[in-house]
C-alpha cells in the first residue's frame, strides 16, 4: 500500500482548517480566563499563545483537542508562570485598571475588594470560582478542566463562597 | 447577601469586559499563523500509515540489527547513563564565620572600589533556569540542565527588546563529563521580543532616582515586615532582572536586606558561571518551603544571582528536600 504526497498534503490542509477552527473558538475564552487571573494585558496574550502552541503541537484530527483541556492546560501555564514570577504581591491590579473595568453603577472600591477577597483564596479556589461564575462553565465541565470530580468542585466552590463573605465581611442571607 | 447577589459581584470583579466569544483582532491572527508556522509532534493519520509500513517492510533488517547490538553489547560494558534530576546540585558552601554585618561590611569594600554604571542602566543580562513542569503541572526530571540567556534593553518609554537564547546545557547529576543531546543547541534564539513604546510591563518603571529611602520603599512592599527576609529577595531578583543598578544603590540594596531578621551567611562558592560569591539565605512567605540564596560578588560586592532550593513539606511544587527549582545570574561588572 502507497500513501501519496497528495493525501498527506490534504491531511495536513484539513488539519490547519481544524486547528484554526478551534483557534478562533477558544482562544478569546482562554484569553478571557487568563485575564480574569490578573495578568496584564500582554502576559495574558503570551500565556494564551503558549496554551495554543502546546495544542497545536498535539493537535491529531483523530483524536480532537476540546475547550476544557485547552483551559486546563491553561491553568498549568498560569501555576508554572506564577512559579517562576514569584511575584503575586507586585502583580497588584492597579486602581485605574479597576476604574475602568467596573460595570456601570458598580464602585471601583468595591470592585477591588471583591478582586483582593478573590487573590486571598487558595489558587484552586479561585479558579473554581473563577471558571464557573465569571465564566460561566458548569461544575461538570470546571471538573474535567481541573481534573477533580463534579462534586469536589461544588464543594470547593461552596467554601470559596464562605470564605470570600468572611473576608468581605458580608452575611449569608441564603441560610 | 446570598449567592446570586455575591456571584454578580465576582463576575463585576472581572478585570476585562472583553466577551468570550469575540472576534480575533490582527495580532490574534498573526499569532495563530506563528504558532502553525512551526513544526508540530503531533503526525497526521496518513503520516502515521506511512511511518507503519516504512517500519514494517525493512523489518528483517532491524532484527539483524538488535542481534548485532545485543553481541556488541555484551562484548563492550555500557558506560553509566546520566542520572536524572528535578534541578541542578545545590551550590556547595564552604562555610563561613562571618556575620551578615560583616559580609555587608566587606562588600562596601568591593563596591567602592569596582567598576560599575555611573546611573542605573535600564538592562539587564541574565542566565537562568527554572524547574520544568508538565502539561499535567507536574514536575519533571531532567538528564540536562538548560539555562536560557536573556538580554534585556529598555526604555523610559517603556518600548525595549528581550532576546533569549539557548545557554550552554551540563548535566542534572553534577558529574562532569559527557553532556546529553538537548533539543536546543547554545546560543540558538528561542524568543526576540521586540516592545514598542508602552509595551514592556515594567515591574519597577523608574529605579534612577532611587536612594536609600526609595529602594526601602519598594523593598516594603514585597516584605513590609522585619522577618520577611526571603521576601525582600524576591524585590532585589525583581530589580535585577529589569535593571542594572549603580553600586551605590546596590550597597543600599544590602544595608536595606540586612536590617531584615532571619537572614544567615551560607558561606562561599563557585557559583554556575565560575564566579567566587557569598551567600546569604532567608526563607520567604511568597514560597513557602523554599529558601533564598542571594548570591554576591566576592569581587565587586554586587549582588550577581539567586538561588532557589525546596527546604520544606509546604513548597508549592512537590519535589524532595534539596532540590534547586531555579536560579539567575547576573552579569557583573567586572
Amino acid at each position: 500500500m502507497f500513501v501519496s504526497p497528495d493525501a498527506d498534503a490534504h491531511t495536513a490542509e484539513a488539519r490547519r482548517e481544524a486547528f484554526s477552527a478551534l483557534f478562533e473558538r477558544c482562544y478569546p475564552r482562554v484569553l478571557r480566563f487568563v485575564r480574569g487571573t490578573g495578568k496584564d494585558a500582554m502576559e495574558a496574550e503570551d500565556i494564551t499563545s503558549e496554551v495554543f502552541a502546546v495544542a497545536w503541537n498535539k493537535f491529531d484530527l483523530r483524536d480532537p483537542i476540546d475547550l476544557n483541556w485547552l483551559m486546563g492546560t491553561a491553568i498549568n501555564k498560569l501555576r508554572d508562570h506564577d512559579r517562576r514570577a514569584r511575584r503575586r504581591r507586585s502583580e497588584t491590579i492597579p486602581l485605574s485598571a479597576a476604574v475602568e473595568g467596573a460595570p456601570t453603577g458598580l464602585d471601583p472600591l468595591d470592585v477591588l475588594a471583591v478582586r483582593e477577597a478573590l487573590a486571598g483564596l487558595t489558587a484552586k479556589d479561585r479558579q473554581v470560582l473563577q471558571l464557573m461564575v465569571q465564566e460561566g462553565y458548569s461544575a461538570h465541565d470546571v471538573g474535567q478542566m481541573l481534573r477533580r470530580s463534579e462534586g469536589s468542585v461544588w464543594t470547593r466552590a461552596s467554601r470559596a463562597r464562605a470564605q470570600l463573605r468572611k473576608s468581605l465581611r458580608i452575611e449569608d442571607n441564603d441560610e | 447577601m446570598n449567592d446570586d447577589e455575591l456571584d454578580r459581584l465576582i463576575r463585576a470583579a472581572h478585570p476585562t469586559r472583553t466577551e468570550p466569544d469575540a472576534p480575533l483582532t490582527a495580532q490574534q491572527r498573526v499569532t495563530l499563523e506563528r504558532i502553525m508556522a512551526t513544526p508540530s509532534n503531533a503526525v497526521t493519520s496518513s503520516r502515521r500509515t506511512t511511518r507503519r509500513l516504512l517500519i514494517a517492510l525493512p523489518a528483517v533488517a532491524v532484527v539483524a540489527a538488535v542481534v548485532t547490538f545485543v553481541a556488541v553489547s555484551v562484548l563492550i560494558p555500557p558506560r553509566p547513563s546520566p542520572a536524572a534530576a528535578y534541578g541542578p546540585p545545590p551550590l556547595t558552601w564552604a562555610p563561613s564565620s562571618k556575620s551578615v554585618a560583616e559580609v555587608v561590611a566587606v562588600a562596601h569594600q568591593r563596591l567602592a572600589s569596582a567598576p560599575g554604571p555611573t546611573i542605573a542602566l535600564r538592562e539587564s543580562t541574565s542566565s537562568s533556569w527554572s524547574l520544568a513542569i508538565s502539561e499535567a503541572g507536574e514536575p519533571e526530571q531532567q538528564i540536562a540542565i538548560e539555562p536560557i540567556e536573556t538580554e534585556l534593553t529598555w526604555n523610559a518609554d517603556l518600548s525595549g527588546r528581550r532576546l533569549t537564547t539557548a545557554g550552554k546545557p551540563f548535566r542534572a547529576d553534577g558529574v562532569t563529563g559527557e553532556i546529553p543531546t538537548t533539543d536546543q543547541t547554545p546560543g540558538q534564539v528561542l524568543a526576540d521580543e521586540e516592545f514598542g513604546a508602552g509595551q514592556y510591563p515594567a515591574i519597577t518603571p523608574d529605579a534612577i532616582e532611587l536612594d536609600s529611602r526609595g529602594l526601602t520603599a519598594l523593598v516594603q512592599v514585597y516584605a513590609p515586615a522585619s522577618g520577611l527576609a526571603g521576601d525582600a529577595m524576591v524585590a532585589v531578583e525583581d530589580l535585577s532582572v529589569e535593571w542594572t543598578l549603580t553600586n551605590r544603590q546596590e550597597g543600599y540594596l544590602l544595608d536595606i536586606l540586612a536590617s531584615y531578621e532571619g537572614l544567615r551567611v551560607e558561606g562561599t562558592a563557585t557559583d554556575r558561571l565560575g564566579r567566587p560569591v557569598v551567600g546569604l539565605s532567608a526563607e520567604s512567605t511568597i514560597s513557602p518551603g523554599e529558601t533564598f540564596t542571594l548570591l554576591i560578588s566576592a569581587a565587586t560586592g554586587r549582588i550577581v544571582g539567586i538561588q532557589v532550593m525546596v527546604t520544606g513539606t509546604t513548597a508549592p511544587t512537590p519535589v524532595p528536600v534539596g532540590t534547586v527549582t531555579s536560579y539567575a545570574l547576573w552579569k557583573d561588572t567586572e
